[in-house]
């Protein structure tokens, strides 16, 4: 009698593996790898276009030709959301599609002009998707950078993925994340950004170049940073561990390299104008000199001290300028204030476009040389020194 | 009389608390749509103001050694209220049972199984469930102690690994919301979580240890599990910053981000995995209870005929209990947090204040 009890419990327990988790198999090979989604406004203007790039599993070592190695499989239909759109592909497709794995989520840039906010909710709702994906704006269709054939990475999502990786060790701001731009979409003053990229001909092959990065309002994009203009607001925003400061005086040129940069705020409020006071700390080492003949080592210190810090206030003061013209606060100024003075923030909130206009922002550089590299003086100092 | 006769250790018991509370982080949710960036203010003030809760239980027990809630009610009210409030209280341990099934099922189904009905998932948590309640509060509370140190060696490694994604400016500006809605949050995790610990009355005479350390035990397992939550809410808030009222499960989103380099990232399964844990000891937890309670109030000699006919009880009613899952967010935003102040607080209270009238128990020294 205990003998069966015990059997059939055993049993039971059998059909308990047997019964679960049959509706959730996925095996490799019914599936396909999502690295990069694109989407792109359509000529009718109620559909978009969407095109999706799949990794395909790398081929073994056979010795086929390249063209039938291509590393991925693009597919694209017109459908009016992401949703209508995956059904199609999964439709003509005989595996299924898998986003979890999608790297980059490019928009064309008349699409990103046209409305974004309509087309996030799938992104954000599935549970498949990820905030982690990396949104980008694509000067041109982004269904190209997808078709893109690359010499640096064969798959142009993973490429687009590792470029924003090796940024975010100069800087964690050049990397916009879906969460970093809902976070700033949900913002009542902070304008959303996201890097822009393009797709480049040179010498009959395909590159895809960095271009700066849009800059959002509410719902669309409104405008756009040049590269030395992001490299503006990187410094303002501060965390900054890699770049180069680079200007040229009436002695000679000079490149500094960033080993460190951070950015302090403070805010003051003067009757109905806000004024900003952004500290920064720079450490520098020096890159590259060129010129600087008759100079002595200590006033040349002083010199590239005083000129660097020059140089880093006006790039600051140059993106300031832009993103007022754009009347978009990129630097999160408002949240600054909402966070260290809510009440004031209350009364100046319905009016903050009028108010960022009229902001006043002052930039105080400290900067600091801490080693010359491994030479101290440049030839053309030398030659200086030996004319004396 | 006590149907179940075996005893667990005090250690036990205050694992069990532990765990108990834990198994709440789901909850974060509800909060963070209703007190933002300081929800773990309305933590830190729910779990101190819940430690009046805590002492009422206390009092209770120490009061009347060797009872449990069902006997305590009958000795201060009499017969008849105390069977009435009896009633009120299985169903009260029978919804929690439910509610916290259909939590599990809609979770596990929302996570990693999509396709899986929701049915198998909750019949096979409580046909495990039935297994354990078959042996007792022993096998029931057993596991507690791996349960909670899983989870909080879980919370420190996941602490470790978005660490570079934390940003404190998250918590700015602090206290300025309106005063209602810091009482409505300390309101949800007082009753929700915390309150819940009620059913804790329902074991007490198991645990082998003299009523004043079993208070010790309650504090201690208390105060754990509500830092526990406290710092889940804080990684959470930290992280995901003005988006956390957004998600339905922050934790869950939190973990996603985890991306140290290309290996380490996407570490979401963690959370699944130690909440699956927890929901389950929860779950089996709150249905060793009604199954007691109910065995206790009809004055059966044995519990186990009851078992396997409260679990499709309790399956059913949970399936019918909501209409839709926005429903069931909504009244446990709304409604619940209020109504279970009744059975947690207000109960307890008039219980222990109409003993003293009465100056129950009789033989009692108090």
């Amino acid at each position: 009698m205990k003998l069966v009890r015990i059997f059939s419990a055993a049993v039971l327990a059998a059909f308990m593996l047997l019964i679960c988790g049959c509706w959730d198999d996925y095996e490799l090979n019914a599936l396909f790898i999502v690295t990069g989604i694109a989407l792109d406004s359509s000529q009718n203007p109620s559909q978009m276009d969407i095109s999706v790039q799949i990794a395909k599993p790398h081929p073994s070592s056979e010795g086929k030709s390249d063209s039938e190695n291509e590393p991925v499989i693009l597919m694209n239909t017109t459908a009016p959301t992401m949703s209508d759109a995956l059904s199609v592909f999964n439709r003509n497709s005989n595996r299924t599609l898998m986003l979890q794995h999608n790297q980059v989520l490019l928009l064309g840039k008349s699409l990103a002009e046209d409305n974004i906010i309509k087309h996030l909710d799938l992104f954000m709702r599935d549970q498949e998707t990820r905030m982690e994906v990396l949104v980008m704006v694509v000067d041109g269709r982004a269904e190209d950078i997808i078709n893109a054939q690359l010499e640096q990475d064969s798959i142009s999502g993973m490429f687009l993925a590792r470029l924003i990786t090796d940024l975010t060790t100069a800087s964690s701001h050049y990397q916009i994340r879906m969460i970093d731009f809902v976070s700033r979409l949900l913002d009542e003053s902070v304008a959303p950004i996201a890097p822009i990229v393009s797709l480049k001909e040179n010498n009959g092959k395909q590159e895809i170049v960095m271009n700066g990065m849009a800059v959002f309002d509410n719902e669309r994009m409104i405008g756009q940073l040049t590269n030395d203009e992001v490299t503006g607001y990187i410094w303002a925003m501060g965390d900054v561990s890699r770049g180069e400061v680079s200007f040229s005086t009436e002695w000679g040129t000079a490149v500094l390299n960033i080993s460190s940069l951070t950015a302090k705020r403070e805010i003051s409020f003067d009757n109905e104008k806000v004024q900003v006071n952004l500290s920064i700390k720079a450490q520098l080492h020096i890159g590259q000199i060129s010129g600087f003949k008759y100079i002595s080592m200590e006033e040349l210190m002083a010199h590239l001290q005083t000129s660097a810090e020059q140089a880093i206030r006006d790039k600051i003061m140059n993106s300031f300028e832009i993103s007022k013209t754009l009347n978009a606060d990129i630097f999160g100024f408002g949240r600054s204030i909402y966070r260290t003075y809510p009440s004031e923030w209350k009364k100046i909130r319905e009016e903050w476009e009028t108010v960022y206009q009229n902001l006043e922002l002052d930039v105080n550089v400290d900067a600091h040389i801490a080693t010359t590299g491994q030479i101290t003086d440049s030839l053309e100092m030398e030659e200086g020194k030996s004319a004396d | 009389m006590q149907i179940d006769k075996r005893k667990i250790p005090g250690s036990v018991m205050l694992f069990s608390v532990v765990c108990f509370i834990q198994a709440s982080s789901l909850l974060t949710a509800f909060l963070a749509g209703v007190t933002f960036q300081d929800s773990w203010f309305a933590i830190l003030i729910g779990t101190i103001a819940g430690l009046p809760m805590i002492w009422i239980y206390n009092m209770l027990i120490s009061r009347f050694p060797g009872k449990n809630l069902l006997e305590i009610l009958s000795e201060v009210f009499g017969k008849v209220l105390g069977k009435i409030f009896g009633v009120m209280y299985i169903w009260f341990f029978l919804t929690l049972t439910s509610l916290n099934t259909i939590d599990m099922g809609n979770f596990v189904k929302l996570t990693i199984m999509e396709e899986t009905p929701r049915l198998i998932l909750m019949v096979l948590c409580i046909v495990v469930g039935a297994w354990a309640i078959r042996y007792g509060i022993g096998v029931v509370s057993r596991y507690s102690f791996l349960f909670s140190m899983i989870s909080f060696i879980i919370l420190v490694i996941g602490i470790f690994l978005v660490w570079n994604q934390m940003d404190f400016k998250n918590f700015l500006p602090m206290f300025t919301l309106p005063v209602k809605e810091y009482i409505q949050g300390t309101n949800i995790i007082l009753t929700i979580p915390f309150g819940e610990l009620v059913v804790f009355l329902m074991i007490i005479p198991n645990v082998n240890i003299p009523p004043q350390k079993i208070s010790k035990m309650f504090f201690i397992g208390y105060l754990l599990g509500g830092i526990h939550i406290l710092v889940v809410m804080a990684r959470d808030i930290a992280v995901l910053g003005n988006t956390i009222a957004m998600f339905s499960l922050p934790s869950l989103v939190t973990l996603r981000l985890v991306h140290l380099g290309e290996a380490l990232s996407r570490m979401e399964i963690l959370f699944a995995v130690v909440l699956i844990m927890l929901m389950f000891f929860k779950i089996t937890f709150l249905y060793y209870v009604t199954v007691i309670t109910i065995a206790q109030f009809f004055n059966l000699k044995e519990y186990k005929p009851l078992i396997l006919s409260i679990g499709a009880l309790i399956l059913s009613y949970g399936l019918t209990l909501y209409v839709s899952p926005v429903k069931h967010t909504l009244s446990g935003q709304e409604i619940t947090p209020i109504f279970w102040i009744l059975f947690e607080f207000l109960l307890p209270l008039v219980t222990l204040v109409t003993a003293a009238i009465r100056k129950r128990p009789k033989t009692g020294k108090v």
